[in-house]
């Protein structure tokens, strides 16, 4: 990612919020959209929105795939900056939107375009905006899980890290299995539930040697698997995205007139 | 003391396809097997620390595995030149060059070299190629007698098992097995002492080194510019098995070819770091045709049997980067499946991320659909790979080959097209929203779900699941989030970073 | 077609490639570095770095479990040899038959003790090219493996010794028997400082420069062999000693003699 920090900041974005996001957590959109404001940013919703495509893409069904990232790429094809909240939707826009239509003159010229304009949400805010100081307050020992495709895929690893240590009051502790995979995987869950849960208990017992009370990632995907394995294990450990984290503490309306 | 090891005739445990619900069945059995977890954690404490400080200390680590990348990409384009260049190179300084095809008759032309060269005991430096082409029983039943020499192969020998992992061959097996193992196979005094057990294995085969006829190893690398084949070892039984006997043969498949003798240094330097950390194995034997006049010990003869046995297909394929495999394991290492599973479930020869590629490619789809699949795509595979294989995207490619074949159950088929038309219509996606969340109504408590109806049900076995929330992120976007402004963006950039 | 010619054409379909014939094909190198000039460089650098090189070798191999020790004249070299044989209770010892061994004049040292000596010479009165297949050649190396198989220590010089990684480079030449290296319990090699070189890079230079051929350069083997024999197959225990020497000296002498 290059650092943009230079140029004026942007004025206004569209959101692309997951469907993960808008159907099982609302509050993480809700987060991003607000922390965008206080940083003065507008944000565009645009209603046709729906997957990213990667659940079929990931299944192998390229062709509905491509059908639901088609619409994409003509909805969002005005938007000079595209904040995706999630890592792995952020890749399946950057990394395979490109890919999908790579045999297509017209639809691969727009997908590489689009992709140059994708940013995650942590990456956007370290590199675009260039967020130095934040004003969040949260009080708590958080640790932070690198959800693999925003790591490998994207290479976003320290930004994360840099913003967290930015809220006031949050002591941030590692866990010594950050970067290993927490057995989500989409339908891996469901499909060799057995497998993934052996994964999930790891990363469950990695965090619980942490001792942290909050865990922080930039997934809802992989925040749905780990807080529902430890909620059936009666854990009280708090899970938050990081947009929440960032927001946190603040006031939630951001008040102020258009220039 | 018994110092030879009976045939095994009957198919070794772990070594047939197992097929998904077979799959299924030893991945679940692996992960209630105790000593197997065991020692599973060996590769978290041990093998995986060990590559990451030497890649580390290094210094150029990225440099070199791009070099190496590139360094099989290009000799990927032009392996038929390679090749026959190797060959050429070889023939002359004394090396038989023989073509298999396939394993079937990779068997039958090292059959012919020992029957032609009156051979009876052979032994066997340890080689995946080997392990690949069933060699060992088609030996046996041809009246051969065979020895596996590295000591991890030796092990699962006499356990009539296959290996679990592509260079540690028994990390599978706590030392208390072992012990037991040696003890019940070669009468030797039990005992759970590391280097004891050791030296046994070192006493009990130095005498089949000494006797046998013929050496089969495999090759790490072959070297087109000089004709030459590369072993690297550590115990010195590939050593032994390629200068004791009177014939060798080496069995190596088509894309262990580099070019020079100048790209050995690199591709050595990222294969031993990865694969051990170590900074080179203690022993690299560079074989360039067999003994000469003046040698006093070597090999009279010198056989390199290359084979394609389903490589050409994957050369030809989107996958052809599974080819650049350097057979490391540092894929299995890091790889959270094969952690928690271990190496036989996956049914075949190749183990972890670049077995779930290969097994597909070199065994068929058909029984091995399950494979690409079961995968999280986390990609930890791909770091740690000296060449840089995207194995994630391979996987993705075979998953959309298994679509395009139909090798996908009907119920998800209809899923995905349903699936579809609802992401297609934004209106339909927002009706159908409202419609799940009334429905799980009854069944959510404080935001979760603790069962989930068939085909689901496996997540909530063991894990809560989110009810989807009462007000979607679009409903709260149309009632209120729209409404909100940012606040006023001034001059200075630095303003509304620090507001209030 | 023979089977040769079938396995490539097979490769050459999967390449999509036509047959080309050999003199219109693009060359297969795609760098050809000026190998005279690139030797020259070599030895001016290795020179220039030898002290620096010749620690860097103990430090390697030692790290690798071999045994390193500075000696500097002949006398010192033998008395560590007796020394070590002594220690070892040693009946047997097989050694190459190389210019700096006969000038160490080590036999009559081990004699004394009661140590056999064998070296691994050719025949008496044969001429290394044209011994292949001779009565005598089968007779010397039928006796010589016998000894090998029952001496407790080989004694060898070495080729070059490689600094960066501690390696000791023994090339199968006339009078270099490779069971020296690899069939009794300890092996000790000999090495002058003038034959340090700094890496594997390096050797592979000096072979490809080599006269005219590489290949007769290479011998029929070269073993690289740093340290004793090891393996990690039980539980990823590392245990020195399996099929090859469980112990390596290397003495490295320093007397100012490079021939």
């Amino acid at each position: 990612m290059t650092r943009l920090a230079e140029r004026p900041r942007p004025a206004r974005v569209a959101l692309f919020v997951t469907c993960l996001g808008d159907v099982f957590y609302p509050e993480v959109g809700e987060a991003t959209v607000r922390l965008l404001h206080r940083l003065g940013i507008a944000v565009d919703f645009p209603l046709g929105q729906t997957c990213c495509g990667q659940p079929a893409f990931n299944a192998g069904f390229r062709q509905p795939a491509k059908d639901v990232a088609r619409r994409n790429l003509a909805l969002f094809a005005k938007a000079e900056y595209i904040i995706v909240p999630s890592g792995s939707c952020a890749a399946m826009w950057r990394v395979f939107y490109p890919e999908l239509f790579a045999d297509d003159p017209v639809l691969g010229e727009q997908a590489e375009a689009l992709a140059a304009r994708t940013y995650e949400l942590a990456e956007f805010l370290v590199h675009v905006v260039g967020v130095e100081r934040l004003s969040a307050v949260f009080h708590g020992k958080v640790t932070y899980h690198a959800s693999c495709h925003l790591l490998r895929e994207l290479g976003i690893a320290e930004e994360p890290h840099r913003l967290i240590s930015q809220v006031e009051g949050t002591e941030l502790v590692p866990m010594d299995l950050a970067e290993q995979c927490c057995g989500f995987g989409g339908t891996f869950a469901v499909k060799y539930p057995e497998i993934s849960d052996a994964m999930l208990q790891k990363k469950i017992a990695s965090l619980k040697r942490t001792g942290a009370d909050t865990l922080v990632s930039c997934d809802a995907g992989c925040l749905m698997h780990i807080a529902g394995g430890l909620r059936r294990q009666g854990e009280t450990i708090r899970i938050m995205h990081l947009a929440e984290l960032l927001n946190a503490g603040s006031a939630t309306e951001a008040q102020a007139s258009e220039p | 003391m018994p110092t030879h090891i009976a045939g095994h005739t009957a198919p070794r445990r772990g070594a047939e396809h197992l097929g998904t619900a077979g799959f299924q069945e030893h991945a679940r059995q692996a992960l209630q097997d105790a000593p197997l977890q065991q020692a599973l954690q060996l590769l978290v404490t041990n093998f995986v620390p060990r590559r990451v400080a030497a890649m580390a200390a290094l210094g150029n680590a990225e440099e070199l595995r791009t070099e190496a990348r590139a360094i099989k990409e290009r000799t990927m384009a032009r392996l038929d030149e390679y090749l026959e260049l190797f060959a050429t190179q070889a023939h002359r300084v004394g090396v038989q060059v023989h073509w298999a095809r396939d394993a079937a008759e990779a068997r039958q032309i090292i059959t012919g070299i020992a029957q032609h060269s009156g051979a009876h005991v052979i032994v066997k430096g340890k080689s995946m190629a080997t392990e690949e082409i069933h060699l060992n029983p088609h030996l046996e039943q041809h009246g051969y007698e065979v020895v596996e020499t590295d000591l991890g192969e030796y092990i699962i020998q006499l356990a009539g098992e296959t290996p679990s992992h592509i260079i540690a061959p028994a990390i599978h097996k706590t030392r208390q097995q072992i012990a037991t193992l040696l003890h019940e196979q070669l009468g030797t005094p039990y005992t759970e002492v590391i280097p004891e057990m050791t030296q046994i294995a070192r006493r009990a085969l130095r005498e089949q080194f000494l006797r046998a006829d013929m050496g089969i190893t495999g090759a790490n690398f072959a070297i087109a510019e000089t004709g030459s084949i590369v072993l690297v070892t550590n115990e010195g039984n590939g050593r032994l098995s390629s200068t004791m006997p009177r014939v060798h043969v080496a069995v190596m498949g088509m894309e262990k070819v580099i070019p020079r003798l100048a790209d050995l240094a690199v591709m050595l330097k990222v294969l031993t770091n990865s694969a051990t950390g170590q900074k080179i194995s203690s022993y690299v034997t560079m074989l360039t045709g067999p003994r000469r006049a003046h040698d006093l010990d070597g090999p009279e003869e010198l056989h390199v049997v290359i084979m394609d046995n389903g490589r050409s297909a994957i050369l030809r394929s989107a996958n052809r980067e599974a080819l650049y495999c350097l057979r490391c394991g540092a894929c299995l290492n890091v790889c959270p499946i094969y952690q928690n599973i271990g190496g036989h479930a996956y049914g075949w020869v190749y183990p972890g991320p670049i077995g779930a590629v290969l097994t597909p490619m070199f065994t068929g789809l058909d029984t091995a659909q399950h494979l690409p699949r079961a995968s999280t795509l986390c990609g930890a595979c791909r770091e740690a790979c000296p060449v840089k294989i995207n194995i994630p995207h391979l996987l993705l490619n075979l998953r959309q080959q298994l679509v395009e074949r139909h090798d996908t159950s009907w119920a998800e088929r209809v899923l995905f097209t349903l699936w579809s038309w609802v992401m297609r219509h934004p209106r339909l996606y927002e009706a159908v929203i409202p419609l799940a969340a009334l429905a799980q109504k009854p069944f959510v408590k404080q935001g979760w779900l603790s069962r989930l109806p068939a085909p689901f049900a496996g997540w909530t076995r063991s894990r809560d699941f989110k009810a989807v929330a009462a007000r979607s992120f679009r409903q709260r976007w149309q009632e209120t989030l729209q409404h909100e402004r940012p606040v006023a963006h001034g001059a200075a950039p630095e303003e509304g970073l620090v507001h209030e | 077609m023979s089977s040769q010619e079938a396995f490539l054409a097979r490769v050459r379909r999967a390449l999509h490639k036509d047959a080309v014939p050999p003199s219109s094909r693009p060359p297969l190198w795609w760098r050809d570095p000026d190998v005279g000039e690139a030797v020259a460089q070599l030895q001016t650098r290795l020179a220039a770095q030898r002290p620096a090189l010749i620690a860097q070798v103990q430090q390697e191999l030692e790290a690798a479990g071999g045994v390193v020790a500075h000696v500097y004249s002949a006398p010192e070299a033998v008395a560590y040899i007796t020394h070590l044989a002594q220690q070892k209770d040693t009946h047997l010892v097989v050694r190459w038959q190389s210019d700096l061994l006969e000038a160490l004049e080590v036999d009559d040292a081990l004699y004394q003790q009661g140590i056999t000596v064998h070296t691994t010479a050719l025949p008496p009165g044969t001429v290394a090219g044209e011994a292949t297949g001779t009565a005598a050649m089968t007779a010397r190396g039928q006796e010589l493996r016998e000894w090998l198989a029952r001496a407790d220590l080989g004694l060898s010089g070495v080729d070059y010794v490689i600094a960066e990684t501690g390696t000791l480079v023994l090339m199968a030449r006339a009078g270099q028997m490779r069971g020296v290296s690899l069939l009794p319990p300890v092996h000790v090699a000999v090495a002058r400082t003038s034959q340090v070189i700094a890496t594997l890079a390096d050797y592979l230079l000096l072979a490809q420069a080599a006269g005219v051929d590489p290949q007769q350069y290479l011998t029929s083997c070269v073993s690289f062999v740093t340290g004793p024999s090891r393996t990690g197959d039980i539980e990823l225990k590392l245990t020195v000693g399996v099929h090859g020497p469980g112990e390596l000296h290397l003495l490295v002498l320093d007397d100012g003699n490079t021939a």
